[in-house]
């Protein structure tokens, strides 16, 4: 009782019982694209729909919390992704200096900086924007497996030998990661490791590292191919039956009228601006 | 002395062997992961843009061993290392990866195309020992190819509200700077292996096999 069962996806794992896990990989792939169109639209509007892209991060973040993934976010290298949004900001009120109604200014090498109510409006909106995009996008890599990829493009009716190919794809992913850590480890113990900040020593250093890692993919994939061949890969026909299938049901019909639903909102209106935010400058 | 002729803007020479099948796979493998580690690395500008971006030397020679296997390396590369996995939407990330397919695409134009009719190495492996070679190399591949790569992937940024106008220049200098150290590798990296992988017969001699 009590038991929390959790599947291996393409990042980390994920809760089996969740949400997203359960959804179809087509549905994943719609709710993406419409989901992604619409935060788009919202981000580039004249007056950029704030509350828009924060709700709609808002949302992904409490699937993330469900389906037990959001640890991932502070505890992998996907907290650059956090560190992402907070360059972002500092890009946009840097570069995007408009607005009349100054909070702060200041002189960085004789050129006058100023942020303004207005550009840290459109900073937070591009930032909420940009966040639920990313993790809309971390959410369906977290909780799909690659199995189901394979398995959707067998139902669309794709070839073995192409399904195979991106199957390779995914798997060759981490297999590679790990030989990448090993050949750095390896030339660590030998004294390899600088913490060069020049470019040009860095691609001299990184060059050290390529050289091997190309030889071992050569290497593997003369292994690989000599295996599946022996296994008669060149004569074999049709892919065998998914071992996990998943049909298109209530769940998927759900998101996907939510999707299509948030994308008309999208398109037809402005919820920042009919909540009143132009008010809500005035408060900053 | 090497034969250039053989390698050509065919689109088949030959069957597709279940090694070079692999091989193909496992590339784009390679490149997602560099491109990934890229772009996470050295952060600049905005989503998807690294400074020292490892992958780009790698298509390259991918491109020039494997013709048009190396191109969709580098657009699967970018669409799913620097863009998908970054965070970057499925639209943008789409656009944003052809600043990355149109480069190693034009090189692969020009290699298999002209240069080899004119003595420089299809495969890049004369190009520490070639004025000539070099001089392809620096004007086609880290010049125009890296400058309309650069200038597109930045622009797509811009035009979908991810960097601001303002930064446009800026950003697009990071991009083709970066891009244009890292491709030092690539001349190296071509010297060092283009004998092995001939020698295991992987070359493609045409644009597929």
């Amino acid at each position: 009782m009590g038991e929390k069962r959790y599947v291996k996806t393409i990042l980390f794992n994920a809760k089996a019982d969740s949400f997203f896990v359960n959804l179809h990989p087509f549905t994943k792939f719609a709710i993406f694209l419409f989901l992604s169109i619409a935060v788009i639209i919202a981000m580039t509007k004249p007056y950029p729909d704030l509350l828009f892209s924060f709700f709609i991060m808002i949302a992904v973040v409490y699937f993330l919390i469900e389906s037990r993934t959001i640890k991932y976010l502070v505890k992998s290298y996907l907290v650059l992704i956090i560190i992402a949004l907070f360059v972002l900001l500092i890009w946009w009120l840097v570069f995007n200096q408009v607005g009349v109604h100054v909070i702060i200014s200041f002189s960085i090498f004789g050129a006058v900086l100023k942020i303004t109510k207005e550009s840290l409006y459109i900073g937070l909106a591009k930032v909420f924007g940009y966040g639920a995009m990313a993790l809309l996008t971390l959410l369906i890599l977290m909780t799909t497996r690659d199995i189901e990829i394979v398995n959707a493009l067998n139902q669309l009716g794709i070839s073995f030998k192409k399904t195979f190919f991106i199957s390779l794809i995914f798997r060759s992913l981490n297999i590679m990661a790990e030989d990448l850590e090993s050949i750095r480890h390896a030339q660590f113990a030998r004294g390899g490791k600088t913490n060069k900040k020049n470019p040009f020593l860095k691609a001299k250093e990184f060059l050290a590292l390529s050289v091997p890692i190309t030889a071992l993919m050569i290497k593997r994939a003369v292994e690989m191919g000599q295996a599946l061949e022996a296994r008669g890969f060149s004569k074999a026909g049709k892919l065998s039956q998914p071992v996990v299938k998943k049909n298109i049901g209530l769940l998927d019909y759900s998101f996907l009228t939510i999707s299509i639903l948030l994308l008309y909102i999208s398109i037809t209106m402005n919820i920042t601006q009919v909540l009143g935010g132009v008010q809500w400058l005035n408060l900053l | 002395m090497n034969d250039y002729s053989q390698y050509t803007l065919k689109w088949k020479s030959g069957q597709i062997t279940t090694t070079q099948y692999t091989l193909y796979a496992i590339q784009i493998a390679v490149v997602i992961l560099l491109s990934w580690l890229g772009v996470v690395a050295t952060p600049v500008v905005g989503p998807g843009i690294g400074f020292l971006y490892w992958a780009y030397p790698f298509f390259i020679v991918f491109t020039w061993w494997w013709g048009l296997w190396g191109v969709l390396s580098a657009f699967i590369g970018c669409f799913i290392g620097a863009g998908l996995l970054t965070g970057l939407p499925l639209i943008p990330s789409l656009a944003f990866s052809v600043g990355d397919l149109v480069p190693a695409l034009l090189v692969l134009l020009l290699y298999r195309g002209y240069l080899r009719k004119i003595g420089v190495d299809p495969l890049g492996r004369d190009i520490l020992k070639n004025k000539k070679a070099l001089f392809w190399f620096v004007f086609w591949v880290m010049g125009i190819t890296n400058i309309i790569g650069g200038l597109w992937g930045v622009w797509v940024l811009v035009w979908l509200g991810f960097v601001p106008a303002n930064a446009y220049w800026l950003g697009s200098a990071l991009w083709i700077i970066g891009d244009a150290i890292v491709l030092i590798i690539a001349p190296f990296l071509s010297r060092a292996l283009t004998p092995i992988v001939e020698r295991y017969g992987l070359i493609s001699k045409g644009l597929i096999s």
